[in-house]
């Protein structure tokens, strides 16, 4: 009798533990949704307007969307042709000895903490924009662009390597014994087989970038009106920034602070949908 | 005509891995050459003054190290416990499937938004004050899916033969956990937590309404104090950019920030790849 109180008393408590950990995800979603509920019904398509200005009843988080969009477009516009033609380098070209090396750099690399990188923007970016293009403040959507594709860099020229050495290398062996040299069975075998895993991996660096908040709220100027719509070296907002900066500023119940928190939850939203999409592909992390 | 294509390629290949190793060392580069200027004993030794102008980060490197070691206390028990019960007792595919989803979920949700869920959550519902464990708490949420993950993908590495001879003997489901399992899923989380440790150390947003005061921190002596961490006291130097000493603590702490998380990072892949060998 003892022998199967215990059995059970283990399994119990592990259990809980369990249970504990993949209810917190529903439990985060339903507190940021109960609190922004009352964004949604008093404001309501007010949200849906470009100007931000509480203190005449005016919620607009349309520039703060507009420039997170162009701020994450920006940098995987650029990290992506960059990682995905360094991994094919380093897969295919560099001797396998040196391979590994810089492959465990990068992984090492890839969790350098974000706030290091907004003292790097701040101080060392964003003066240097500031002499390129001559403008008066280096603060701007471009710098965050370019930092945010710094960050997720070497995060992605590692996945891409995973992905690349992962095709076996039979594959190799025969296409080149077909007469195919080595940009051609880049083309022709190793980035066809490995379409699906790729669009994965942009995906998972579009989410990371999403979220990407302390080096972004340093660098993007902070300034909640629409930017110039033409050119990105304006100042602006991320969804990101605008909750870091100003969220503490707010008091609770306040109608300000409801929306700021729709916000967040508008930020929860894609990494649901991110997650679903990964998991039905079964590419795990 | 398919020459050039295949010098091209190859060009703009090698091209890529150059500029690429070129920004990512030189943000090394830049941070070393910086910070170790800055360093030397009394950086490390003496407590901030003026905003963080003047003085080290002595305070700062006790408030982080505290917040840290006690999210990880609180998580690796927690994780073991759930890697177990999924690896051992749920057979449902669908709860299967979900808790995968769940654990993604809960990797995958940006840093801001576990602080906007801590303000809210603890102090606005709970009502709670700012405190260093409040941090801790969070934090150890961060960290939970990974080291369940770590923990978890160990254990199904075990070879079914040990399984069933372990089974063959006798044991009951919760003797085998208690006598061999445990132990396993106790390596395979040791790994994840440098990896996750590595993670929440440099992490600012989570913590910095519920658990940082940006000025005046020292080391707690009640649980219900807020403290200052690196990461917060970066933040602080970073907005004070036009002021070059400040500038310069920034670089100073930055390195040691960066130093810490390297370590911890660079034991947690190493361990990995030791635990992928063997069975």
């Amino acid at each position: 009798m003892l022998k199967y109180n215990k059995e059970l008393g283990l399994q119990h408590t592990l259990a809980l533990s369990f249970f504990v950990i993949i209810a917190l995800p529903v439990l985060i979603f339903f507190v940021l949704l109960i609190q922004s509920k009352r964004a949604f019904l008093e404001v309501g398509l007010g949200l849906l307007s470009t100007s931000w200005f509480p203190a005449g009843q005016e919620y607009g988080i349309l520039a703060m969307l507009y420039g997170s969009a162009v701020v994450v477009i920006l940098a995987l516009a650029i990290a992506v042709p960059l990682s995905l033609l360094s991994a094919l380098a380093l897969t295919e070209f560099v001797p396998k000895s040196l391979q590994l090396t810089i492959k465990s750099i990068l992984e090492i690399l890839a969790g350098v903490p974000s706030i290091i990188y907004g003292l790097l923007g701040i101080v060392i970016l964003c003066p240097w924009l500031e002499q390129v293009f001559d403008i008066s403040t280096g603060r701007t959507l471009f710098a965050g662009g370019l930092l945010l594709a710094l960050m997720i860099l070497p995060m992605m020229i590692s996945l891409f390597e995973d992905v690349f050495s992962q095709i076996p290398h039979e594959f190799r062996d025969n296409s080149s014994s077909l007469g195919l040299n080595k940009s051609q069975i880049i083309l022709a075998l190793i980035l066809p087989i490995s379409k699906y895993p790729c669009f994965n991996i942009i995906l998972l660096a579009m989410s990371k970038a999403l979220g990407e908040t302390m080096a972004i709220m340093l660098v993007i100027g902070c300034v909640d009106k629409f930017p110039n719509f033409w050119l990105p070296l304006s100042a602006g907002q991320t969804v990101t920034s605008k909750l870091g900066r100003d969220l503490g500023n707010y008091s609770f119940h306040s109608i300000e602070f409801s929306v700021m928190i729709a916000m967040a939850l508008i930020l929860l939203i894609p990494t649901i949908i991110f997650s679903f999409v990964l998991k039905k592909r079964e590419l795990v992390r | 005509m398919k020459k050039i294509n295949h010098y091209l390629i190859c060009f703009f290949c090698w091209l890529a891995l150059v500029i690429s190793l070129t920004l990512v060392l030189g943000v090394i580069v830049i941070l070393v050459g910086k910070g170790i200027g800055a360093i030397n004993w009394n950086f490390i030794s003496q407590p901030s003054t003026n905003f963080g102008q003047s003085g080290g980060i002595l305070y700062q490197i006790v408030g982080s190290l505290l917040i840290v070691i006690v999210a990880f206390l609180l998580s690796f028990p927690v994780a073991i416990a759930a890697a177990l019960y999924k690896s051992e007792y749920l057979t449902n595919k669908k709860w299967q499937y979900w808790s995968d989803m769940m654990l993604h979920i809960l990797n995958g949700i940006p840093s801001i938004v576990f602080g906007v869920f801590a303000l809210l959550f603890f102090i606005n519902i709970c009502g709670a004050h700012v405190s260093w464990w409040l941090g801790s708490l969070i934090l150890a949420i961060m960290m939970l899916p990974i080291l369940t993950f770590s923990s978890y993908f160990y254990l199904q590495r075990l070879s079914p033969e040990i399984r069933d001879s372990c089974l063959a003997l006798g044991l009951t489901k919760g003797q085998f956990i208690r006598s061999f399992l445990l132990k396993r899923s106790f390596v395979g989380a040791v790994s994840g937590s440098f990896l996750g440790l590595a993670r929440i150390l440099g992490e600012t947003a989570p913590i910095m309404w519920v658990a940082t005061v940006f000025a005046g921190g020292a080391i707690p002596s009640s649980w219900s104090e807020p403290v200052a961490t690196i990461a917060t006291h970066i933040l602080i130097l970073a907005q004070q950019a036009n002021d070059p000493q400040a500038v310069s603590n920034g670089w100073g702490a930055s390195l040691i920030l960066i130093s810490l998380v390297f370590i911890l990072a660079g034991i947690g892949f190493y361990m990995r790849r030791q635990q992928l060998r063997i069975q």
